[in-house]
């Protein structure tokens, strides 16, 4: 029996027709709606997830495609409003050009080497 | 192949037609968004725009998409419900009318192999892999997409 | 003159080969083409200011090469800051240079 998991994001989608990369909602339903310890690692180029002022907003043919005005940052703010710990890769964020100031509140920035140690701690993992 | 015309005595190119190949579905993927986005800009430019859909791609104009309500816990979080891409495509079809031409193939093995043959949507062509060669043979410029992992 | 479109639309880090694309338009410009560079999707997150890939576009960026990035997958990415060399651009611009034709259009 698993209770607590790690969750593991890679890559990361946006603009799919979903009003966020379906992963990451089913992730944020797992942290709202049931007793699961739920522990996000953003790492490659998932960190982005973690960066501020995501404005996922299109138009086709003058209709908005994202009607839920929403964006992967909102759910991350979701889930830490709900407990989940998440944990950004500083080194991949720093291949991207992301700084530590640019993340959003309450996400922790963590060292490569901590990866090792999230996969012991976690009675599960999943990567998306 | 690039058309070549005179306009005022200079000879100009002129791209009329563009093939587009694309192999993903949408809802995990950004590429069929962009294929819309793009088509949409192409044919506000007069130019015909041949999509031809292949693999996991054949799924975006299945007819039997529908709007579905999100789970209540989620909802303060992303909404009541979202736009399937099914609905865009309908309305690039129609855009088509009335602008520029707009052809969408779909592969029929593709769409027999995953039981979609029988749900295109209105106004899909379901083609043959020659369908694919003869749009990349009349084309001015061929996109295709990768569908890379 | 010979003008070519690459168009990358993934995080080109995340590839062994996506450092290649800058190699595929440095060498069509030695050979006389003028090649436009087109970021879209995760592939604006080699725009972002001192990311690996924009110090590597920036230094291409230049007579013969021009490096641009779709603006509306930045914003979705919370990308607002360039390096410089790497132009914010749009798909009515990506429209407007595919109307007036290119020699081949390489996606990534």
């Amino acid at each position: 029996m698993a209770s607590n998991v790690l969750v593991v994001f890679e890559k990361p989608i946006y603009l799919s027709f979903e009003p966020v990369d379906p992963h990451l909602f089913a992730t944020a339903l797992g942290v709202a709606d049931t007793p699961l310890e739920i522990s996000l690692l953003l790492r490659d180029s998932a960190v982005n997830y973690a960066v501020r002022k995501q404005q996922v907003s299109l138009k086709i043919l003058g209709q908005e495609i994202m009607e839920a005005n929403t964006s992967p940052g909102n759910v991350l703010s979701f889930m830490l409003e709900h407990g989940a710990k998440i944990r950004v890769v500083s080194q991949h964020m720093e291949v991207r050009g992301i700084h530590v100031d640019d993340v959003i509140d309450g996400v922790e920035v963590i060292d490569e080497r901590e990866i090792a140690r999230l996969v012991r701690e976690h009675d599960s993992v999943i990567v998306w | 192949m690039l058309q070549e015309e005179a306009e005022d005595g200079i000879l100009t190119k002129k791209v009329r037609k563009v093939a587009i190949v694309i192999s993903t579905g949408s809802y995990m993927r950004e590429a069929p968004t962009t294929v819309l986005r793009l088509a949409e800009k192409l044919l506000e430019r007069d130019i015909e725009v041949n999509i031809w859909a292949f693999e996991e791609a054949v799924t975006l104009t299945n007819r039997e998409q529908v709007e579905h309500s999100e789970p209540p816990s989620l909802r303060k979080v992303i909404g009541d419900k979202h736009a399937y891409v099914g609905k865009f495509i309908d309305q690039l079809l129609r855009a088509g009318l009335h602008t520029s031409k707009l052809d969408w193939v779909t592969c029929i093995l593709c769409a027999q192999e995953r039981g979609v043959e029988h749900h295109q949507m209105n106004g899909v062509i379901v083609g043959t892999l020659g369908d694919l060669w003869k749009f990349v043979r009349s084309a001015d410029q061929v996109i295709a997409i990768p569908a890379y992992r | 003159m010979a003008r070519y479109l690459i168009v990358a639309s993934r995080d080109m880090t995340e590839y062994s080969n996506g450092p290649s694309l800058s190699d595929l338009s440095e060498n069509l410009r030695t050979e006389g083409a003028d090649v436009f560079f087109f970021l879209i999707e995760n592939g604006v997150l080699s725009a972002r200011k001192d990311s690996r890939e924009a110090i590597r576009l920036s230094e291409l960026s230049g007579p013969g090469i021009r490096v641009m990035a779709d603006d509306v997958s930045c914003r979705a990415r919370g990308i607002d800051r360039l390096h410089p060399g790497i132009a914010l651009s749009s798909m009515d611009e990506l429209a407007d240079a595919i109307s007036e034709g290119f020699g081949n259009i390489y996606w990534y």
